[in-house]
């Protein structure tokens, strides 16, 4: 997953192609891991907990 | 967490019914005090809270009184993990076990995790046996995970996250496999796979926040963690500045200045876009385990609320 992260931060026009469906990354394995990266690289980068398990 | 349902949580139970196991056990009032004011020091109890929704999810018409003993001792159990994290890795200077005698605090973790497995004995449910067995085979799950970690085991993304699974998606998933146990007598695929992953989850979080507490960077930034292993692959100058800054033993405050300073180094680098990634990952894994539930659509949604629409 390191090497996706970082080819989508250096290529936003290929991530935004990605968002809009036109383009698809090799490696990805389904669709969580597809959606995971979508919203954590495009979600206003807001590390908050979804649920505050840890203190 | 705070529950979002209309399922209330009562903490000062949830503390209550923990100092009661201890009173149970210790007659001996210098130690009942010291394990007291451990739980004392306790200001949320998230795994309680994990294990009670799940409880009442899947049965409505539980025994509060036997339910509270059982998120008792989930919290204790996850007390005595943290007493052991604190005092393995050297770190969390200001928790009450740390401020101790070593010999003694290691001691009280020692007393707490036994008490959590006596006080499962305890139950009257019919299924505190199969409630053991979860406590016994999650607590040697997170127990491996821990070793990994302290070995600095950890070598790539795969082994990070696996090392993760087991030292803290152990217990989340033994927080709502038990609750469901409690409910209903049994165990779900579904549960233990997203009981997991929203430990994962949890950890990411908390590792990314405990890049920022002073005191603790050296030696947990140094650690094998998901930050670092991205950093060590070197995608850009701004990896190269913050893994010399992670070996400077400097604060970051010193080394960039400032908080903010440091977060936009973080960002350059992609740490924080990739932690982010990864945590939202486990948070997909997670839902769509829950949604495979054979459970009616206005349960799945309180589960989902709770722990995905936070």
């Amino acid at each position: 997953m390191q090497e996706i992260v970082n080819f989508l931060i250096e290529n936003p026009d290929i991530l935004e192609k990605v968002v809009n469906g036109q383009a698809s990354l090799i490696g990805v394995k389904d669709s969580d891991e597809l959606l995971g990266i979508i919203t954590g690289l495009t979600d206003g980068l807001k590390l908050l907990p979804p649920a505050s398990f840890w203190k | 967490m705070a529950l979002k349902s209309e399922l209330l949580l009562n903490k000062v139970q949830v503390a209550m019914f923990m100092k009661d196991a201890v009173e149970r056990s210790v007659d001996w009032l210098y130690l009942r005090n010291l394990l007291h004011r451990f739980i004392e020091s306790k200001q949320t109890f998230p795994f309680a809270e994990l294990c009670y929704l799940h409880a009442n999810v899947f049965n409505s018409e539980n025994d509060e009184e036997e339910l509270y003993k059982l998120m008792a001792a989930v919290e204790l159990l996850v007390l005595a993990f943290d007493m052991f994290d604190d005092l393995e890795d050297l770190d969390n200077f200001t928790e009450p076990w740390m401020d101790i005698d070593r010999g003694e605090a290691i001691n009280s973790s020692s007393f707490l995790y036994t008490l959590s497995l006596s006080h499962i004995h305890s139950l009257s449910s019919p299924y505190r046996s199969e409630i053991l067995g979860l406590f016994l085979e999650y607590a040697l799950q997170a127990m491996k995970g821990q070793h990994i970690d302290l070995a600095n085991a950890v070598k790539t993304e795969k082994e990070c996250l696996q090392m993760m699974r087991w030292k803290s998606g152990s217990l989340t998933a033994l927080a709502a496999e038990a609750g469901v146990m409690f409910a209903c007598g049994k165990r779900y695929e579904e549960v233990k796979e997203y009981g997991h992953q929203v430990g994962i989850a949890g950890q990411i979080e908390n590792d990314y926040k405990g890049l920022f507490t002073p005191h603790k960077q050296d030696r947990k930034f140094l650690k094998p963690s998901l930050a670092l292993l991205y950093l060590q692959r070197k995608f850009n100058q701004t990896s190269v500045d913050i893994l010399q800054y992670v070996h400077s033993g400097k604060d970051f405050d010193e080394y960039f200045g400032s908080i903010v300073a440091f977060k936009e180094k973080l960002l350059e680098a992609g740490v924080t876009q990739y932690l982010n990634v990864m945590k939202h990952i486990a948070l997909k894994k997670a839902e769509t385990y829950i949604k495979k539930l054979p459970l009616p659509a206005e349960k799945l949604d309180e589960l989902l609320t709770n722990l995905i629409k936070k």
